[in-house]
């Protein structure tokens, strides 16, 4: 039991993770190479609003979410935005990839080189679920995930933002043609990704601890999450987190712990050779739908 | 194709950035009279001052700028004014490899103070044996990095063979009946399994379970959940600070801490741990220097210990304020101090001189960390093994100074 729970409370932060980068994947077409870094800054800054200005869970939190909103709109502004047409050059890998290192060096210099021990949910308070004893932290991990997962799903299929977003995915260029201003449209998509990302993050620092490499490897796993899903939609995001979740959980069972990443990783590969779109581009997942209908 | 050219780009740009990380450095050339006396001395100074291991980069720079301030105020080494080339190599071999390279070849070291952790160390050591440079290793522990082999080489603190018989020894006193093994699958770790296993056969254990994982991980919770599967009653933690406390976070997270008692090796003394660590801090012991543990019902250490805590103290803050571990200062503080006395015993910077008056007259150094070290001709372990004590990790005076346990 303790392992299922693990392997979804882990999972749950990947797809959260994924599920950000998927959100800009899908109106631009590109990977945020600086998200790892932003889900950090979302962490160490809900970490000392709590510790340092002694605030309530929730309303350092929803602080974090507005800075990383922030930082997540000068990063398109400053790295994205001026590159113009992101289909004709690959500028964005290095600019973002700056970004991300920018915004390191910057955590660093503020937040000092030290981890931080984040605080649990609850305290750490554990709660026995069929006979064994889990953590209530744990348990909001996945809810939380899902609740994000179910909510950007109504936002995407029910409103006027959420069509405006699948047709900028879909077909930008004739999106722009039907008045929809696509670049208003990639700037909130940015933002929203900044305001996950800045959730992902004060749920997972209390188990990588908040400091400025916090990312480093977590960050990567969630690339491999989106890729293995299937880049760009919801479902992906989940299906690519849960399963890199399931399968560190069965690596970590039957391998020596230094070789557990290289199992995930090998997983992704043959995953992205066989399946280039990420398990959901499978037949087996696309019986009619338009890409629109899967973000 | 976009991937594709993702992918190179990603590769380029991590390559650059590399070398960049390596090129940086200042060119002076160190002046030697004809005569042989030195004119300047300079001694390299690397560790990991950044990263998961920075407490002990920062405490090594401290207590090797502190001697050197000293040293320097009060007439220098034979005379010679005594520089030191700093670099950061963040636990990094490949980087530390090259950051000694640098230091030997263009900033002309005449000796060396670290590397901290144990592979960067490893890494180094044969350029800095090839080229006859005393390094002493005030931290790193690895077992391998003391041998015949490295004839240049110091330690000062317990080879991880010795500490392993020591965690081992505490284990098997305390009547553990299942004991699990962790540690990590850098060269430090899989050294540490290594002497932990030779420590439980020699005193005729078998281990439970044997869990690695690899350092600096995310998520330490399958390394918990394989203790709790064995049903351990006993971990020996081989383990850094910030990998360690994960660790124990993990055991709250799967509810074993309780039913677990934890004996960490000295890498786990290092002063984020019990920050990190929380309330599971209380469960674990370790072993240290007994001459910076306090007696029962004393408030001070020895009188020229105390004296050099004060002066940590004075020149860096109490601890709340510098993050790094007062006795790890003192290491290398008596590193710096070392090489003074052995190049002023042997009248010269020569290398196979100031060697021999380490290996022979050793005796006569006054130490701040230690009572007295124990180098031979034989062995460069500078630590005396009676003088390894057990203590609780969290039960500390001043925030960092251990007291002595029962």
């Amino acid at each position: 039991m303790q392992e299922i729970i693990t392997a979804l409370s882990n999972g749950s932060i990947y797809a959260l993770m994924a599920l950000a980068i998927g959100i800009i994947y899908s109106t631009t077409q590109i990977i945020n190479f600086a998200h790892g870094s932003v889900i950090m800054i979302g962490a160490m800054t809900s970490y000392w609003l709590l510790s340092i200005f002694h605030m309530n869970y929730i309303t350092a939190i929803i602080l974090a979410v507005i800075i990383n909103i922030v930082l997540s709109i000068v990063i398109y502004k400053v790295s994205v935005e001026k590159l113009g047409d992101l289909t004709q050059n690959s500028g964005w890998i290095v600019t973002l990839f700056g970004a991300g290192i920018i915004l390191d060096n910057t955590a660093r210099m503020l937040f000092g080189t030290e981890p931080k021990a984040y605080p649990f949910l609850f305290d750490g308070k554990v709660i026995p679920i069929f006979g064994t004893k889990i953590m209530v932290h744990e348990i909001m991990m996945i809810l939380v995930a899902v609740l994000i997962g179910a909510l950007y799903q109504i936002v995407m299929q029910k409103t006027n933002f959420g069509r405006a977003v699948r047709a900028v995915s879909f077909r930008p260029d004739t999106a722009r043609i039907m008045g929809i201003r696509s670049n208003r449209i990639v700037l909130m998509c940015f933002a929203i990704s900044g305001a996950v990302a800045a959730i992902s993050g004060a749920l997972i620092a209390p188990i990588t601890f908040a400091s400025y490499t916090m990312t480093y490897s977590v960050g990567i796993k969630a690339f491999a999450a989106a890729l293995i899903g299937g880049l760009g939609n919801t479902r992906g995001a989940f299906v690519g987190g849960l399963l890199l979740g399931l399968i560190e959980e069965i690596a970590n069972m039957i391998v020596p712990g230094g070789f557990v990443d290289s199992i995930s990783f090998l997983i992704m590969i043959i995953v992205i050779i066989v399946l280039p779109g990420g398990i959901l581009s499978a037949k087996l997942f696309n019986k009619g739908e338009l890409n629109a209908e899967k973000i | 194709m976009r991937r594709k050219s993702a992918v190179s780009m990603s590769s380029i740009i991590l390559s650059l950035s590399l070398l960049f990380t390596g090129c940086s450095s200042t060119n002076d050339d160190t002046a030697k009279e004809a005569s042989g006396k030195p004119k300047e001395i300079v001694i390299g100074n690397i560790g990991a001052m950044t990263g998961s291991s920075a407490t002990l980069g920062v405490a090594q720079s401290q207590g090797v700028d502190l001697a050197v301030k000293e040293i320097n105020a009060n007439g220098g080494i034979l005379g010679a004014k005594v520089k030191v080339v700093k670099r950061d190599d963040g636990a990094d071999p490949t980087k530390s490899k090259t950051f000694v390279e640098e230091l030997v070849d263009k900033e002309k070291v005449d000796f060396m103070v670290g590397p901290t952790n144990s592979t960067p160390a490893a890494a180094s050591m044969a350029f800095l044996q090839q080229n006859k440079i005393i390094s002493i290793l005030p931290i790193a522990t690895s077992t391998q990095l003391i041998n015949p082999n490295n004839p240049y080489a110091f330690r000062l603190l317990p080879s991880n063979a010795i500490q392993a018989k020591a965690i081992v020894k505490i284990a098997v006193e305390e009547k553990a009946k299942k004991i699990a093994l962790v540690a990590d699958t850098s060269a430090l770790g899989t050294d540490g399994m290594s002497v932990m296993e030779e420590a439980m056969k020699s005193q005729g254990v078998t281990p439970a379970v044997k869990v690695t994982y690899k350092a600096d991980d995310a998520d330490m919770t399958p390394v918990a959940q394989k203790i709790k599967d064995a049903k351990a009653d006993v971990a020996l933690f081989w383990t850094l600070g910030a990998d360690g406390a994960k660790i124990v976070r993990a055991l709250e997270r799967i509810d074993y801490i309780n039913d677990l008692d934890i004996i960490g090796y000295t890498g786990l003394n290092m002063p984020n741990f019990t920050e990190l660590a929380g309330p599971g801090a209380n469960k674990v012991k370790t072993v240290t220097a007994g001459s910076w543990a306090l007696d029962t019902g004393k408030e001070e250490l020895a009188p020229k210990y105390w004296k050099m805590y004060q002066k940590v103290v004075s020149e860096y803050g109490e601890k709340d304020k510098r993050d790094t571990s007062a006795g790890m200062i003192a290491q290398a503080y008596d590193a710096v101090y070392l090489l003074k006395w052995a190049i002023e015993k042997a009248g010269t910077t020569d290398s196979d001189k100031v060697k021999k008056v380490l290996e022979t007259d050793i005796k006569d150094f006054d130490s701040v960390y230690v009572n007295k070290y124990a180098f031979t001709k034989e062995s460069h372990e500078g630590f005396p093994v009676a003088e390894l004590l057990k203590v609780k990790i969290g039960d500390m005076a001043y925030g960092e100074i251990f007291k002595k346990a029962d």
